[in-house]
């Protein structure tokens, strides 16, 4: 709520000019004078000595400092993490064994080769029973199997790991990932 | 100027459209040359080059369909039977489903000789199956795809953990609990893989999603959980029986609160281990093959 003005502007005005100049004592002139002194000195010393762009050049070459401080362990440790979880460049070399003295051609067709019959052929060691190949494959799971005779497809004997395929079918898992190999031949 | 701009703005942004519909036109006009050399003068191929013209206009790789019509030609299928594998590939790929998933799973089934009718039927769940692998892939890679990377290495072993008939109550209760114990998306990975090498050793899908959620809760760690299918061969060796497996692995999974509460000072079972040669210790290690070596090496 506003107060209501119990006097008049222009009477006090008229009263303050009224007023004769007041004599302060000696010693308090002087001791305000002293104490001005003082505290212009203070202001003087108080000044910029330097110019303000160097002060701020200053505060960002902190900032630069503090951020690099921050950021390169930082970075670092993303780029570390990142790398260990990029999997796109990490290649295995699988060899596939198999297992058969009566058999005339075998070759290796999977998810890999999108089960072409044709393209990758194991070889029989000399008389053995054991027909192998060796393949370049990057990380990923793949279902594989034995084409034998280019008539019938088996699933891998010496892989622990086994899936049914989409028909109900059972074919063998290879999964290559973190430097492991789990369900292929070899 | 101003009508030269805006004229050549025009160009722009029809011409976008038009310069992308060209070159799919092209792709599939690739593809259905292609046709005629794989099936020569062999009727019934029209329906086909429709199809491949559907396909790659819905984004389908020209070079994948081209080497799906190759393989199904070699496997002697129909070119009319062939175009509805098209259809069906190519309304799964809409979904997004990748391509190589799809086409993969159909030539695998040429290969294995399985009939038409069959193959139409079996690729029909690929979408509910995907859909949730998928989602579940998501909660746990924060990504949706992507060559190579963990949302998709993840995928297809969610994927074929379902081909293995778990349930997707038994995925989501593995899920949930490595969510709950913040377990990275490789852990995860790594806890399904090991899943799948359990039931390949003849354990039922439902009671090795017991074994590992309880194992997750627990806090044991994948190196141990990796020591499970060795300790299954095991005690098959020894002529265990599957609920005698099953409960030595229960207690396997208990290990760790077992030795927590024996180090934090209860005393009580310390040095217990369950082992189905008779408390002499879970066999570690060991998976099904050993081999492949990464970064290239021999």
């Amino acid at each position: 709520m506003k107060r209501k003005k119990d006097y008049d502007d222009r009477e006090l005005r008229r009263a303050f000019s009224s007023l004769s100049r007041i004599e302060a004592p000696e010693r308090t002139v002087r001791e305000l004078s002293e104490r001005l002194e003082r505290e212009r000195e203070g202001l003087e010393r108080r000044k910029p000595t330097a110019a303000p762009l160097l002060r701020i050049r200053r505060e960002v070459l902190i900032a630069v400092f503090a951020t690099l401080l921050i950021a390169v362990p930082l970075t670092y440790l993303v780029t570390k993490r990142f790398a260990a979880e990029n999997v796109s460049g990490r290649t295995y070399v699988v060899r596939f064994i198999y297992e058969d003295e009566n058999a005339r051609s075998v070759h290796l067709v999977g998810d890999f080769n999108s089960w072409r019959s044709n393209e990758i052929v194991l070889e029989r060691a000399g008389d053995s029973k054991l027909w192998s190949a060796e393949i370049t494959l990057e990380e990923g799971l793949y279902k594989y199997g034995f084409l034998v005779n280019e008539t019938y497809i088996v699933s891998d004997p010496l892989s622990g790991l086994k899936v049914q395929d989409s028909f109900g079918n059972e074919s063998s898992l290879m999964v290559l990932a973190d430097g492991k190999q789990r369900g292929g031949s070899s | 100027m101003k009508i030269m701009k805006a004229i050549l703005l025009l160009f722009i942004i029809l011409g976008i459209p038009l310069a992308v519909s060209a070159g799919s036109d092209r792709e599939a006009a690739s593809v259905a040359s292609a046709v005629d050399d794989i099936y020569g003068d062999r009727g019934g191929t029209e329906e086909l080059k429709i199809a491949i013209s559907e396909a790659v206009d819905a984004g389908m790789p020209s070079e994948a369909v081209e080497a799906f019509v190759r393989e199904a030609a070699r496997s002697e299928r129909d070119p009319g039977e062939v175009a509805k594998y098209i259809r069906v590939a190519s309304d799964l790929f809409s979904v997004g489903i990748p391509e190589a998933l799809l086409f993969n799973t159909l030539i695998e089934g040429f290969v294995k000789g399985v009939g038409k009718e069959e193959m139409l039927r079996s690729v029909g769940p690929l979408r509910s199956k995907f859909r949730f692998a998928s989602e579940i892939s998501e909660k746990h890679t924060g990504k949706r795809g992507g060559g190579g990377s963990d949302h998709e290495l993840l995928l297809s072993a969610l994927f074929y953990t379902m081909n293995m008939g778990y349930a997707e109550e038994n995925v989501k209760a593995l899920s949930k609990a490595a969510g709950e114990k913040n377990l990275s998306s490789r852990a995860f990975f790594n806890i399904l893989k090991i899943s799948m090498e359990l039931s390949s050793l003849g354990l039922r899908p439902a009671r090795v999603s017991a074994i590992m959620e309880r194992s997750i809760r627990n806090g044991t760690s994948i190196r141990q959980m990796s020591g499970y299918p060795s300790f299954v061969r095991e005690g098959r060796e020894k002529g265990l029986a599957d609920n005698d497996i099953y409960g030595f692995l229960m207690i396997k999974a208990d290990e760790v609160l077992i030795s927590e509460k024996s180090s934090a000072g209860t005393g009580t079972e310390s040095g217990k281990s369950a082992s189905p040669s008779g408390g002499k210790g879970g066999s570690a290690g060991g998976g099904p093959s050993a081999g492949g070596s990464p970064g290239g090496g021999k």
